[in-house]
């Protein structure tokens, strides 16, 4: 049983309780704006997509790294419009820059190595996307992602994630990059909890592909 | 014990107000999707803590602390997550409670413990779904109001006033100082449940956290300050639970200075 509250404990406690809701009331207003700009990005629909969406022509195996537990969605046919399912809004998130972000450089690097080097569709290619190694940034209210893609003889040889500075494992996303080669687009499945990580991916591959160009 | 009466202590009280906050909070997250987490959670931990307790006490005990923490880790991992990777959690918050102790009481708050672990094995997410962050902002009352009560029942009040008044100090601070948007989401929802959710159930924990009000001040300090370090130095998601081991291991400090002290004392007389 709590001891009887004396007088001068409740006002202690009164005090502090204040105490903490003026600090928190100062901080909310301060972020105010901040919040309002993540917030408007967070409802965002994809951007039109620099490559067209490529016919999944074949089925070649590709050796994805670990997936873990993520669980991804059946491809979707060209053009066929994703079931996107919410992410929880749970995840204790941060909306720390890409700079200031501790790098989880050790999965990331993990994820990167065994970035799939396999071209699925043999017939289509890009003439318009030069050959070389780019990367581009996606961004997220869990953090960012870089993307690296390869482009060999105007196709996209091989995908991987240069670096996730998420607050979630690289692990949830790992799915991703294999399936870019596979489908010669950045157009990805959506990963049930990590909606927001895969937009990120998405993000990144798109502007990787632009640099390419 | 009889029933009626063991849910008027401190445990059962807290054991009724999480199971409010899990009905309440399955309803908005999904039914069916944190259902098999939960019932493995609670289940496994309840089996694991069970033998144990009979072998150490000589005769059987519900292991309703086993239950309390299989419930706490449930409404934290990310209900995404396989029913096995919320059983393999539960199990490991009970076995840390064995071999890590200082006089009679566990070092780690196992629940904390076993999901820095998690994070470690399985790469789990960790959306504190408990925490209603999917409801509508009048779910904050029911958490505010729960959590209040039996952080009084416990006398717990100055732990939670000093955790929460150095985390949001110092967010506050870094909002000031730096760019507000590093820190805006800790503000607001899921974020600013999380925080209280925590405050309320897990840095309140009897047996890992101090009983004098003055104690209390230091632990909650300590657990604040680490907890806006490792969010800003690391990045990591499990931030509040890493604050929340720190402050443990303080307090484990400070229980075997006190015994050492006394100890000293009885054979100088």
């Amino acid at each position: 049983m709590p001891p009887k509250d004396h007088p001068t404990t409740s006002h202690l406690v009164a005090l502090g309780t204040a105490a903490v809701l003026a600090v928190y009331g100062v901080g909310f207003v301060r972020t105010q704006a901040a919040a309002a700009r993540l917030d408007g990005e967070k409802p965002r629909r994809r951007p039109p997509a620099p490559v067209a969406v490529a016919q999944h022509s074949a089925d070649v195996s590709i050796s994805a790294p670990a997936t873990a537990e993520a669980i991804t969605k059946g491809a979707p046919a060209a053009g066929q419009a994703l079931k996107v399912k919410p992410e929880p809004k749970g995840d204790a998130a941060s909306a720390m820059s890409g700079a200031e972000r501790p790098k989880i450089t050790a999965l990331a690097s993990a994820i990167g190595d065994t970035a799939t080097k396999a071209p699925a569709d043999t017939t289509r290619t890009f003439p318009d996307l030069k050959d070389g190694v780019y990367t581009g940034w996606g961004t997220s209210r869990h953090g960012d992602i870089e993307a690296r893609v390869e482009i060999r003889n105007g196709r996209i040889f091989s995908a991987s994630i240069a670096q996730c500075l998420t607050m979630y494992s690289v692990y949830w996303i790992a799915a991703l990059p294999p399936q870019v080669v596979k489908r010669q687009s950045p157009e990805v499945d959506f990963i049930s909890g990590a909606t927001e990580s895969t937009n990120a991916f998405y993000d990144g591959v798109v502007e990787a592909l632009k640099k390419a160009k | 014990m009889k029933v009626g009466r063991f849910f008027r202590t401190p445990k059962g009280l807290l054991i009724l107000a999480l199971g409010a906050l899990v009905v309440v909070a399955a309803v908005g997250t999904g039914v069916a999707l944190v259902t098999p987490g939960v019932l493995a959670a609670i289940a496994t931990a309840m089996l694991v803590d069970a033998p144990l307790i009979r072998w150490r006490r000589g005769r059987w005990h519900v292991p309703d602390g086993a239950l309390l923490s299989g419930l706490i880790v449930a409404m934290i991992l990310s209900p995404h997550q396989p029913w096995y990777v919320a059983s393999v959690t539960s199990a490991l918050a009970i076995l840390s409670k064995y071999p890590l102790r200082v006089r009679t009481a566990n070092i780690f708050n196992p629940a904390a413990f076993a999901l820095v672990a998690s994070f470690y094995i399985f790469h789990t997410g960790q959306s504190w779904w408990g925490a209603l962050p999917e409801l509508s902002p009048f779910a904050l009352i029911l958490l505010v109001a729960t959590g209040a009560f039996i952080t009084h029942r416990v006398n717990k009040v100055p732990v939670v006033l000093a955790f929460l008044g150095s985390y949001y100090t110092l967010i506050t601070l870094a909002a000031f100082v730096g760019n507000p948007a590093h820190v805006a989401e800790l503000y607001r929802a899921p974020d600013l449940h999380a925080a209280l959710f925590f405050a309320f159930f897990m840095v309140t924990d009897p047996p890992t956290s101090p009983p004098k009000h003055r104690d209390q001040l230091i632990y909650g300090t300590i657990a604040g300050v680490t907890s806006y370090a490792t969010f800003a130095l690391a990045g990591v998601v499990y931030f509040l639970l890493a604050g929340l081991l720190v402050s443990n291991v303080w307090e484990a400090w400070r229980r075997n200075a006190g015994r050492t002290r006394i100890r000293q004392l009885g054979t100088t007389r």
